[in-house]
């Protein structure tokens, strides 16, 4: 892998129905572009965009998997990283039983 | 129906977070499965119910109630007899939610015990429920409240020469109690009653005539020519509670009377006190006076007022209308110091006729009736006691009380009640408090352990009459910084979790922020509160306030709350949750919550209560005042984790009083940048390393094992521990023979003699 930083080309962003206080968009059908100095390697990915502790929730998953299921490529900043295309309902669905465990529902 | 009632009150969250959403689920199968009991109809649907067939009465608009078949009664506030129903609502329903236009209520079986124990007959409440209702009242209702109160009073719980009586004009309906196995166990057959009767060998019923002969030779005979008829028979005083709760709705269903005579009682000995000319009880204080004394006799009961709103003088004109000896059980020894200052601030009582009992001062009042105020613990204590307060005890236990006061009768666990009552005999009892929730559902156990709700204030209603503060919550949401949220999801962390979260830096910041802006801005005095103590420490060093947690002696405490009340210079105070109850620091009208325990909405009530009470001139709070809120409280929440859950729930029971509240999201205001503590990433992960490196037992002082589920954390913490936290002094305190040990630790004392109290047992004969 180069050290150069890799190209992202992709969608426009898809806003995720998932909650209110945070945002989680993924660029669907993204491709990262490693440029080597000869040949270009291209991979088919996901871009998602969240806020910071969203960020850190989905490394953390990503760690808690067997290295096998590991799914994130490359964490790009704070707030966004290049995942693995097939992901995308695994993280919503983890973030959504994560954030029923923080909810309080009061009974009726 | 009763069933269906009891199924509704069984739907609070006691479920670990883990499963706590599928409990839910199933409990509304449970109810649900109830309704269909209820109505034999079987055709309503989950939570949607068809109310279109109801009749309205012609000029319903003028009329303020919505009644439903299962109990329910919604109460339009804005109606022009709004007053009126209220005042008849809360005597006869469980509020269950009182939001500004809308009223809640339920009727349940113990709602009616206590309304018909204030002396409301079963035909008033139906007619006047059936004025005051829009639609023809269900049948089901109707139905409901005859079979509620159908067998009120018809059984007398009295206290006699410190035995306890169960009386009844009924022979028949004793002979049914006494088949119970409970109460049939609880009976004392006393033996000289048996020598004395007739009919020495008898079956139960003859055996109950001559039982009752045999006290009426005992009884004064002017009380004997008037109870001709009443039969009755003695159950053993540590049975008492069972007994009752046997005879609750739920049971057999004879709720006990109790009532106290004190105007002709003549056994025991007058209390020469009376209210101060100048102590002016407020509309809300007189009409839960007036339904403890509603027909000439003192009943038992629970009266609920917010915190702030007088509860002591409520307490004290109890105790000087009934003129008897009193006495008056605190949590801590302050509130003890603030209960006695209250009795001699109201009323005329002599100084001589109070004392105080706790393990400083051990005072015994001269005379024949007197106001004894001691704490709880001191009462329930179990160990081995000094000789002096010893005697003390002993003088309690045999006296016979015209009224037992307690308050903030939500606190004490209940095996401490339980204890407490077993040991004092009164003729009356009556608790106060400001929230009538627990966690571990033993509220209900107050029913029988000491008597219905008596009366309920409305707390909208009394911020509009300017009684107690407008308060604007506050819910501060701090996202997680990075590096947190990042350990804060590792599982190596699960037992820090709370200290990375209460840690977190954009919470410091906001905290920062919002006591600056306070001290500055308006110049309030602003209380902080956290539970952890790890983070308490750290926020009072770095913002260099002073603290008062469950380990700081009483002196320095005493001058902390001094400079607080006092100096310019000392406007924030740091409070672990020694601070929740009882420490009386009316000055402080801003409140910011930095941790707290769980999900505990009393807490939460506990925590309001503090700056609830009124402050400025008084037409200013009225509404429409000059100012719209005058005391602020914030509750500092990280996002995305699991505080959240907490303080939603922490904060249903002040919604259900009808408090709305904030969320604020933009605190620290982004400008706000070095100004604040923890603006640089190193000084964030310098903290960060403290809070990690940090033991266990020190972060995680207020925690325990994050797997168990919440109920169970609850339990485990509201419990002894808690107790005496909350009382300041980890138990040792308490503990007499530890007290001079401690003293001796500070040097002060190390001179003086030893007092034969603290000696070791082996060596108490030796001096004796």
């Amino acid at each position: 892998m180069s050290s150069k930083p890799p190209v992202l080309v992709g969608r426009l962003p898809q806003q995720s129905p998932g909650g209110t206080d945070f945002q989680l968009n993924l660029f669907r059908c993204c491709l990262r572009v490693d440029v080597f100095d000869i040949m270009v390697n291209a991979i088919k990915g996901l871009f998602i965009s969240c806020d910071v502790p969203m960020a850190q929730f989905i490394i953390n998953y990503n760690a808690s998997l067997p290295t096998s299921h590991r799914f994130i490529i490359h964490i790009l900043d704070n707030t966004h990283m290049f995942v693995q295309p097939h992901v995308a309902d695994m993280i919503q669905n983890a973030i959504s039983e994560f954030r029923d465990q923080i909810s309080y529902e009061k009974p009726t | 129906m009763g069933h269906g009632d009891k199924g509704r009150h069984s739907k609070k969250p006691k479920f670990g977070k883990e499963d706590y959403k599928k409990a839910f689920e199933e409990d509304d199968v449970y109810h649900l499965d109830d309704l269909d009991d209820d109505d034999r109809n079987g055709d309503k649907e989950g939570g949607k119910r068809d109310f279109s067939k109801l009749e309205l009465k012609p000029d319903h608009a003028n009329r303020p109630l919505w009644a439903c078949a299962d109990g329910r009664i919604f109460l339009e506030t804005f109606s022009p007899l709004y007053k009126q129903a209220y005042d008849f609502l809360i005597a006869i329903a469980e509020p269950v939610c009182r939001p500004e236009s809308m009223h809640e209520y339920n009727l349940t079986p113990h709602s009616l015990y206590a309304a018909v124990s204030v002396g409301l007959e079963t035909e008033t409440i139906i007619a006047v429920l059936s004025k005051l209702s829009k639609a023809k009242l269900p049948k089901e209702m109707i139905d409901f409240i005859y079979a509620s109160t159908a067998n009120y009073g018809k059984v007398k719980l009295v206290l006699k020469k410190n035995r306890y009586l169960v009386e009844s004009p009924f022979p028949e309906v004793l002979q049914k109690l006494l088949k119970d196995e409970v109460i049939g166990k609880a009976r004392i057959s006393s033996e000289d009653s048996r020598g004395n009767g007739e009919f020495t060998i008898s079956k139960t019923a003859c055996e109950l005539r001559s039982h009752h002969e045999g006290l009426l030779n005992e009884a004064e005979a002017a009380a004997a020519a008037e109870e001709r008829e009443t039969h009755s028979f003695e159950i053993d005083p540590s049975q008492v509670e069972n007994v009752k709760q046997r005879c609750l709705p739920n049971a057999l269903n004879y709720p006990m009377l109790e009532e106290y005579d004190f105007r002709n009682d003549t056994i025991n000995p007058d209390l020469d006190m009376e209210l101060k000319p100048q102590a002016q009880p407020r509309p809300y204080q007189e009409k839960s006076l007036s339904k403890m004394f509603g027909n000439g006799r003192a009943r038992s009961g629970i009266i609920v007022l917010p915190c702030g709103a007088g509860k002591s003088l409520v307490g004290v004109s109890a105790a000087s209308r009934i003129r008897k000896s009193c006495l008056c059980l605190a949590t801590n020894a302050v509130s003890v110091d603030q209960w006695a200052f209250q009795f001699k601030l109201w009323s005329t009582i002599r100084d001589d006729q109070i004392c105080r009992f706790t393990s400083d001062s051990k005072e015994r009042f001269r005379g024949n009736a007197g106001v004894v105020v001691t704490t709880y613990n001191m009462v329930a204590f179990g160990g081995k006691r000094s000789e002096e307060s010893e005697k003390i005890i002993e003088e309690i236990r045999n006296r016979e009380w015209g009224l037992l006061l307690m308050d903030e009768v939500h606190v004490v666990p209940a095996h401490m009640f339980r204890k407490v009552i077993s040991l004092t005999k009164s003729h009356c009892k009556l608790g106060l408090t400001a929230t009538l929730v627990r966690e571990d559902e033993r509220i209900t156990d107050l029913n029988f352990l000491i008597g219905p709700k008596l009366y309920e204030a409305n707390w909208l209603d009394l911020v509009k009459g300017g009684f107690i503060a407008n308060v604007q919550c506050a819910e501060v949401w701090c996202p997680m910084t990075k590096e947190f949220f990042a350990e804060y999801l590792k599982k190596e962390n699960s037992k820090k979790k709370q200290a990375l979260y209460v840690m977190n830096p954009n919470k410091f910041r906001a905290c920062e922020f919002l006591i600056r802006f306070h001290e500055q801005q308006r110049g309030d005095k602003i209380i902080v509160f956290a539970d952890n103590l790890f983070a308490l420490t750290e926020y009072a060093m770095k913002l260099r306030k002073p603290m008062i947690y469950g380990a700081t002696s009483h002196i320095e405490r005493t001058k902390i709350l001094e400079a607080f009340k006092t100096s310019r210079d000392v406007n924030t105070v740091f409070l672990s949750k020694v601070g929740d109850n009882s420490i009386d620091i009316p000055e402080a009208n801003v409140i910011i919550q930095i941790s707290s325990h769980a999900g505990s909405r009393r807490q939460e009530a506990q925590r309001l209560g503090r700056i609830l009470r009124a402050k400025g001139k008084h037409q200013d709070r009225m509404a429409g005042g000059k100012e719209e809120y005058n005391a602020f409280f914030y509750s500092l929440v990280s996002t995305d984790t699991q505080e959240m859950y907490y303080s939603t729930k922490r904060q249903q029971f002040l919604i259900d009083q009808g408090y709305s509240f904030k969320v604020i999201t933009s605190l620290p205001p982004a400008d706000a940048g070095a100004d604040l503590s923890y603006h640089r990433l190193d000084d964030q992960l310098a903290l960060l390393g403290k809070v990690l490196n940090a033991g266990d037992d020190m972060v995680g002082l207020e925690q325990l094992e994050d797997d168990a589920d919440q109920i169970a954390l609850d339990k485990a913490r509201r419990s002894m521990g808690s107790m005496s936290a909350m009382s300041g002094a980890n138990g040792m305190v308490y503990m007499e023979y530890s007290t001079g040990r401690k003293l001796a630790g500070q040097g002060q004392l190390k001179s003086k003699p030893k007092d034969p109290a603290k000696r070791h047992h082996l060596f108490k004969k030796r001096f004796a």
